[in-house]
């Protein structure tokens, strides 16, 4: 349906209608009302018209936004990705850098065993500080990380970093310090990657119990309802 | 979020919190953890703990520490720590208050309301004491739902038709076993029963004494009268146990263990998945005469069940799987993490509660079984194209499984692997997915069958890898191959669409036909509509638009072009009339 025929139509009409009187001016008039009204309904259009492109380009440029936002979410959820992976396979090395810590230790002890000057001695000696130089560059490359061992033995006891495995009553340390690491703690940047398994000096031996069912103080018990239970 | 309502897993030992976001429930996490151990402490500094730094001093400082506080609700026991006395709930709000702060944290507004789960068995003194926590804590408790009711609407049961479900929860420490009822989406808890003193801490310790037993025999030295080797085995009894729930066989290896005359000793030992389940197999029988307990009391068969969920981390172990499908003959299911299934269901209830939509928990899983063919002796004769499924359908993707299988005689070199999916347990009326051969296979003993591991991976895609691996050798042959996936089920599946559809409708700018009529017809009414709107017309006007806007409406319902053309251009006039 187009307007501008209807308009084209009506000055046709007009033209052919060329001659002039009284009825002639009220015909012309009554023309004109009608072309008004034509133009009123195409202006109604157009500005519907209008209306919906301005709503259409707010929503695509909500759009981009929710797109630019999506992928900036994206990018983070990516980097937490990688963060975790990395963190994940830093835990499963832990282990082995206990077995490798293990192992200098063993051998420290051995080493102190046999006869000073001794070939033997001589040998596992060398032997000893080449397995400390794998060491040393496998706790570089968790450096590089960002992976650092916690301090523990002869640091005041402090539960955001340690774990207590065991206590020592002996006195020899002030209550609350440290006295032996049972196993190293690491901390991966701001966050704990592995708390610090250590024994922490007590000299006086608690004479309160804990509070509950310590491990190995085990009680059985059963509890049941038949009657139908609902919710409150 | 405006005012949200968190759903609140308060546990024996392991607290959690959930929320529905975008009409999903999901776990609120801080650092990664997602599980707040349920200890409540005082350092020796007066600082409140909770959490692992609490449980972190128990050794140390246990009178100032508080473990499974949720057995003592509802009891008049008083606990000191430090100089004070509390009360088991003023204890349980310690553990509720830093819920609601790693709530806020993750939800960046204040957390006030909370839905919180408790046992099914809970009476009303430990529910009220339960409630009470709730308030010390800040927090308005909106409800209370049983953990069971909660594992029901976490699997969206509470939509599904009605049905009686046995919820089967084996945590680390407790064991609970509930019948419900679902009769038009209200859930009902039938009967429940449980053993408080039972769970994955148990199995550990079996299994690091077995170990230490084994130990013992080899180099005569009894690890339990030593603490820090003890602690150690521990910790990697905990470690096989969870790989023998993917894997046949998982290694025990602790270097420098102990010495003996100045010779250290290493461990390594290989335990087996069998090994491992007959020292707990007692244990679980225990848990069966639960089930049966909970059938008796409610006069039910194992027949009249329509579904058994798994919930609890212990779950995860194959064989609690196995003995509840040969006990009650129903397949059990663990679509959702069994350890989270409590937390993601009181979510569901708080959204239900504050009308949020909500879809089922998607979670991707393989619509199927996944197995090869195998042979099978029977008496003298060997019963080939047996079908073995190795991932059991319905089973949450990305998962591994894996298993060991002999060749069927002494010096077979060479197997063919034909990966299957389906149901049936004749393979070859399974679809054939895939096969190929291992060739070389050496036996681990002479004069032995050799042994293949054969391990399934299947990823989020649907792609499957199968590997088998000879033993002995070592060498190992592999195919991947597209396996079929699914949203939980197609219905679900339609749901969750359909739900999703909505949302995101509701998200956007209306794209609908109120923004964009192209149509004369549309343009003229929505004008007339706003200039009554307005309302600065005369009565007269008034009357005369609405009668035309229904004349028009009538017209076009009827279909009657002319009419309609006569009524616009009408109303075009009243409005020109107007406007002009």
């Amino acid at each position: 349906m187009s307007h501008k025929r209807l308009i084209w139509e009506e000055i046709s009409q007009l033209a052919r209608d060329g001659a002039v009187g009284t009825p002639e001016i009220a015909r012309f008039a009554e023309h004109l009302g009608r072309l008004a009204r034509v133009q009123f309904k195409a202006n109604a259009l157009q500005e519907a018209t209008l209306e919906q492109q301005r709503k259409a380009i707010d929503a695509l440029r909500e759009t981009v936004t929710r797109q630019e936002e999506t992928i900036a979410l994206l990018q983070r959820d990516h980097h937490k990705d990688i963060e975790l992976a990395r963190h994940d396979l830093v835990l499963a090395i832990l282990p082995i850098v206990d077995g490798l810590e293990a192992t200098l230790n063993n051998a420290k002890q051995q080493l102190g065993r046999l006869p000073e000057g001794s070939e033997a001695r001589r040998m596992l000696s060398a032997w000893v500080e080449g397995l400390l130089l794998v060491y040393q560059r496998l706790m570089d490359v968790l450096a590089q990380v960002d992976v650092i061992p916690i301090p523990a033995v002869g640091q005041p006891f402090d539960p955001h970093l340690h774990s207590a495995v065991g206590v020592d009553s002996s006195g020899h340390a002030p209550e609350g310090v440290i006295v032996a690491e049972e196993r190293r703690g690491y901390r991966m940047r701001n966050s704990i990657l592995r708390y610090a398994d250590v024994i922490v000096s007590r000299p006086t031996p608690s004479s309160s119990q804990p509070l509950h069912a310590p491990p190995g103080a085990r009680l059985r018990g059963t509890v049941a309802t038949a009657d139908g239970t609902s919710e409150s | 979020m405006d005012d949200p309502i968190v759903g609140i897993d308060l546990g024996t030992t392991y607290s959690a919190a959930a929320i529905v976001q975008d009409g999903q429930p999901r776990l609120l996490a801080r650092d990664g953890e997602r599980l707040l151990p349920s200890v409540v402490g005082l350092s020796p500094q007066g600082q409140w703990l909770v959490g692992t730094p609490a449980r972190n001093q128990f050794v140390f400082a246990p009178e100032s520490t508080v473990r499974s506080v949720k057995r003592m609700m509802g009891s008049a026991e008083r606990i000191t720590l430090g100089g004070y006395t509390l009360t088991p709930p003023q204890i349980s709000a310690f553990i509720l208050h830093e819920i609601k702060s790693i709530a806020e944290a993750n939800l960046r507004c204040s957390v006030r309301r909370a839905v919180i789960t408790v046992p099914a068995y809970f009476s009303d003194a430990q529910r009220q004491a339960t409630r009470d926590a709730g308030e010390i804590a800040g927090l308005e408790v909106v409800r209370m739902i049983n953990e069971p009711t909660a594992a029901a609407l976490a699997y969206g049961l509470n939509r599904a038709e009605d049905q009686l479900v046995l919820v089967y929860d084996l945590g680390g420490g407790t064991f609970d076993c509930s019948l419900i009822e679902l009769v038009a989406g209200v859930v009902e808890v039938r009967a429940s029963h449980g053993d408080t003193w039972l769970g994955g801490d148990d199995f550990d310790l079996r299994l690091a004494e077995h170990i230490a037993r084994i130990f013992a025999n080899r180099h005569g030295v009894d690890l339990r009268r030593d603490h820090h080797a003890m602690a150690r085995l521990t910790r990697a009894a905990e470690r096989a146990k969870i790989e023998l729930s993917e894997h046949p066989f998982a290694w025990i290896r602790e270097e420098f263990l102990a010495e003996s005359g100045g010779k250290p000793l290493h461990l390594e030992y290989e335990i087996s998945r069998r090994e491992f389940e007959e020292l707990i197999r007692d244990l679980l029988q225990r848990t069966l005469d639960s089930v049966d307990r909970v059938l008796q009391d409610t006069g039910l068969s194992p027949r009249d069940l329509n579904r058994i969920l798994l919930v609890g981390g212990s779950t995860r172990i194959p064989l609690v799987w196995q003995m509840l499908t040969e006990h009650t003959g129903i397949e059990p299911q663990m679509a959702i993490h069994p350890e989270e299934a409590v937390a993601l269901g009181a979510a569901v209830q708080a959204a239900i509660i504050a009308g949020q939509p909500i879809d089922a928990v998607l979670v991707d899983v393989t619509p199927f079984s996944l197995g090869i063919e195998i042979a099978t002796q029977v008496g003298d004769a060997l019963v080939p194209d047996i079908y073995r499924p190795i991932i059991r359908r319905n089973t949450a993707i990305p998962c591994t499984h894996e298993e060991v299988f002999r060749t069927v005689y002494p010096g077979q070199d060479t197997v063919e692997i034909a990966v299957y999916q389906g149901e049936h347990p004749v393979a070859s009326q399974n679809r054939l997915l895939g096969r190929f051969r291992i060739e070389g296979l050496q036996p681990e003993a002479p004069g032995e069958p050799a042994r293949v591991t054969v391990r399934f991976d299947m990823d989020i895609n649907g792609e499957l890898r199968v590997q088998a691996t000879d033993r002995k050798t070592g060498q190992r042959k592999a195919i991947t191959v597209m396996a079929t996936k699914e949203r939980l089920s197609a219905e679900e599946l339609n749901r969750a669409t359909v739900q999703m559809a909505a949302l995101l409708a509701a998200q956007e700018t209306r794209l609908d036909s109120s923004t964009f009529e192209t149509g004369e017809v549309e343009v003229m009414l929505n004008r007339a509509r706003r200039l009554l709107q307005n309302g600065r017309l005369e009565m007269e006007r008034v009357d005369q638009i609405q009668a035309k806007i229904e004349e028009i409406e009538q017209a076009r319902q009827e279909g009657d072009r002319a009419m309609l053309a006569k009524s616009v251009d009408e109303l075009v006039d009243i409005l020109f009339e107007i406007e002009v």
